[in-house]
């Protein structure tokens, strides 16, 4: 069968489709997948030979094109058509649009298929996904921070696949031009730093690299460090190493493209690495990352996908921003992360030394959050918060994640069936006390369950007065109401994507029948949530009561 | 106001409001000149901006036959084969007739010192980066969108009409919305649309 996978946005999306397409394979030798990418990311190809053939959409030339006056504008409007046409003859079985945005879903709708998956029009101009998980990450992980999956969970659960650990298959006959010296000596172990991102927001202070650095190697001097750089972050990276030169510290300047970034990490000890697609890179590596998430870094939904890697971020109300936001500060203030901290987590790390990690976690706990990236039973994503106090909020975040899997799967399988599949992952979870620490388990979940009996009674009562309204009796502040209530039990059960549905249902155009209507939705699907996670919770009690 | 001068070689050189509109030194071969650097090829479809003293003209119809002249300085006696168009009106009907974005424009500069503006218009409207320029050549594209295309009120402003602004196309966007079956078309225009937010 042949499919047309796109993914029309960035650098790092594109890398997070290795793994997804790999285990595709696995599942289904016989398929025949293709991608398409914008032009710009060509060189990406030699990095994923899981996939069988690629189209190119020119996007900068599209766009140069139609901003340039000496061209005519349906001279693109030609161009673009010319080129769907060309994917056309491919014949596709099916499309998946993993991207999201409204170009690529006006190119998913464009092209022809028997099925399509992923955001596209209908021939009535109407929203499809093609099943929920896509829906899903349309609705709850773009606008957000409701969903706790890892994108790249979601992308194989949206193809009804199971993440499994095995992650990607790195291309054969990797080159070297130019480090073999590092690499051939045994004695000689080296990690890799990627200090520069082309988004400001994403950046760390280069002067806090410099003292990071001075002080990891202070710590591990035999450790030698490699500044990784792309072709436009040279001048950046050479100021610090000048600067740590300076200091009397040697690093190697490895700029370079990223079939050899990948050659440099195959055999490095640790990656320091800020949300760049290096990260993405690493995924398939036994290689432990230092991610420092600053600025737009969505951690749950584009972590680093791997197990035992930590994920670092400051403690700070805007973060994370929105990916096309400017930063609302006057200072980026998620990038305040103290140098000697990232220089002792990158140690502890480096040295699988999850207990120092906690108590820095511990200690630092109101100014930084540490994450430790593991997969739960069935292989899926998590990033656990390592301080303490944040242990019930784990076990809660999985518990709603379990409930997503059961509601979104469930059409899939016997509902019993995958309803006892995650009562047996989350009682997994539980009796991980080298992760989660000594919760009081039957506390915590007669805890939750009365929270969200009250959640229930109380979404029902606003469904019952949603009902009992016209037009003419609702009063206009109904929106208000309902969210004021959401407020307060978010931070019992994160409702944040439901908060923002409503908010944009109050916000249309749509008349208030209309609006009511999508309103009662909503609730109702609030209400089912809380009842299906209280269920689970009491079956988990039960069960574990013996 | 038209005078007529010798060029240094002999040939007539049209001389308008004391400006010359082709070399005085040898308009043949800054017409041979001028062919070569467009890299014209044979038999391609152009239209030609400014017919001056009509020496680029006689080079170019050596290639290709397929020449459309836009001359709006009327004062200039105009003799050749191609046709010739001298008003907005005219230039309107023309592009009801062709489909403009088929041909390339070539600008003969040194005779398009005046009537700046009108040049400028005209060269608007066949790259489609005026509203009515769009519109007229969206019939030779998609003739059933092209009718919904003439009652949208497309962005445009006083200055040159990027496809940015004429791509700002909310209304297109509301438009699929209300369609009973969607026009693939449109979607295209609507993937424009967001490339140039």
């Amino acid at each position: 069968m042949k499919y047309l996978a796109i993914s029309l946005l960035r650098l790092g999306d594109i890398l997070m489709l290795a793994p997804v397409i790999t285990r595709w394979k696995q599942v289904h030798p016989d398929a025949k997948i293709h991608l398409l990418i914008y032009g710009q990311f060509k060189f990406v190809k030699d990095l994923m030979p899981m996939v069988d053939f690629w189209h190119f959409i020119d996007r900068n030339k599209l766009q140069s094109d139609l901003l340039n006056p000496e061209v005519n504008t349906l001279k693109p409007y030609n161009d673009l058509k010319v080129m769907l046409s060309e994917i056309d003859k491919e014949n596709y079985e099916q499309i998946i649009n993993f991207t999201h945005n409204s170009f690529s879903t006006y190119i998913c709708s464009y092209l022809n298929a028997n099925n399509k998956w992923g955001m596209h029009l209908n021939e009535h101009g109407n929203i499809k996904y093609g099943n929920h998980w896509f829906k899903y990450i349309n609705e709850y992980t773009t606008s957000s921070d409701e969903g706790q999956f890892h994108l790249i969970d979601l992308f194989l659960k949206g193809i009804s696949l199971q993440p499994t650990v095995k992650l990607s298959s790195l291309p054969e006959n990797l080159p070297n031009l130019h480090y073999d010296n590092l690499i051939q000596k045994p004695n000689e172990d080296y990690i890799c730093v990627q200090t520069c991102s082309s988004d400001i927001k994403k950046m760390y202070n280069s002067d806090s690299w410099v003292n990071a650095l001075q002080l990891f190697h202070f710590f591990s001097p035999k450790i030698k460090i490699v500044l990784l750089a792309a072709a436009n972050e040279e001048e950046f990276v050479a100021k610090i190493k000048d600067k740590l030169q300076e200091k009397g510290i040697e690093t190697i300047l490895a700029c370079c493209d990223l079939k050899n970034v990948l050659y440099l990490l195959e055999s490095a000890k640790l990656l320091v690495t800020l949300d760049t697609s290096i990260k993405h890179l690493a995924i398939g590596l036994e290689l432990p990352i230092l991610e420092i998430a600053t600025g737009s870094s969505h951690i749950q939904h584009t972590g680093s996908y791997n197990s035992n890697s930590l994920i670092v971020n400051a403690q700070v109300d805007c973060f994370p921003c929105g990916h096309s936001s400017q930063c609302s500060q006057r200072s980026f203030l998620c990038q305040n992360i103290d140098a000697s901290v990232l220089a002792t987590s990158a140690l502890h790390l480096m040295n699988k030394d999850w207990i120092s990690l906690k108590h820095i976690a511990n200690e630092y706990e109101d100014l930084y959050e540490f994450h430790r990236t593991i997969r739960l039973a069935d292989n899926i994503w998590y990033k656990v918060n390592l301080s303490a106090d944040k242990m019930e909020q784990n076990l809660l975040n999985i518990l709603r994640m379990s409930s997503w899997k059961y509601i979104l799967d469930s059409h899939l399988n016997d509902d019993k069936k995958s309803f006892y599949k995650e009562l047996e992952i989350l009682k997994q979870v539980f009796n991980r006390n080298e992760l989660f620490g000594e919760v009081e388990t039957e506390k915590l979940l007669q805890l939750i369950e009365t929270n969200h009996l009250g959640n229930e009674l109380k979404s029902q009562e606003y469904i019952r007065r949603l009902n009992a309204s016209t037009s003419d009796t609702i009063s206009d502040d109904w929106s208000e109401v309902i969210d004021g209530w959401l407020s307060k039990v978010e931070n019992e059960a994160k409702v944040d994507a439901y908060r923002s549905q409503l908010k944009r249902i109050a916000e249309s155009n749509s008349n208030k029948i209309v609006k009511l209507q999508a309103a009662k939705d909503i609730l109702t699907n609030l209400n089912e949530m809380f009842r299906l996670e209280r269920k689970i919770s009491e079956s988990l009690r039960m069960e574990m009561m013996g | 106001m038209l005078e007529w001068q010798d060029s240094k070689l002999g040939a007539k050189v049209p001389i308008f409001k004391q400006k010359r509109l082709a070399s005085l030194n040898d308009p043949i071969l800054e017409a041979q000149r001028w062919v070569q650097n467009h890299h014209v090829q044979k038999g391609e479809n152009l239209i030609v901006f400014s017919f001056g003293g009509g020496f680029h003209i006689e080079e170019l119809i050596k290639l290709t036959k397929n020449v459309i002249i836009i001359e709006f300085n009327r004062s200039i006696p105009i003799k050749t084969d191609c046709d010739v168009f001298q008003t907005h009106t005219e230039v309107s009907q023309l592009m009801d007739m062709i489909d403009v974005s088929k041909y390339r424009i070539l600008e003969f500069k040194p005779a398009m010192q005046f009537f700046r503006e009108d040049y400028a218009l005209a060269k608007w409207n066949f790259l489609a980066r005026t509203s009515s320029g769009f519109k007229k050549q969206m019939r030779f594209i998609n003739n059933e969108l092209a009718k919904d295309f003439m009652n949208l009120d497309l962005v445009e402003s006083t200055s040159l009409p990027s496809g940015q602004k004429l791509l700002s196309i909310k209304d297109i966007k509301e438009k699929i919305s209300k369609l009973e079956k969607i026009d693939k078309d449109l979607l295209i225009f609507n993937a424009l649309g967001e490339l140039v937010k």
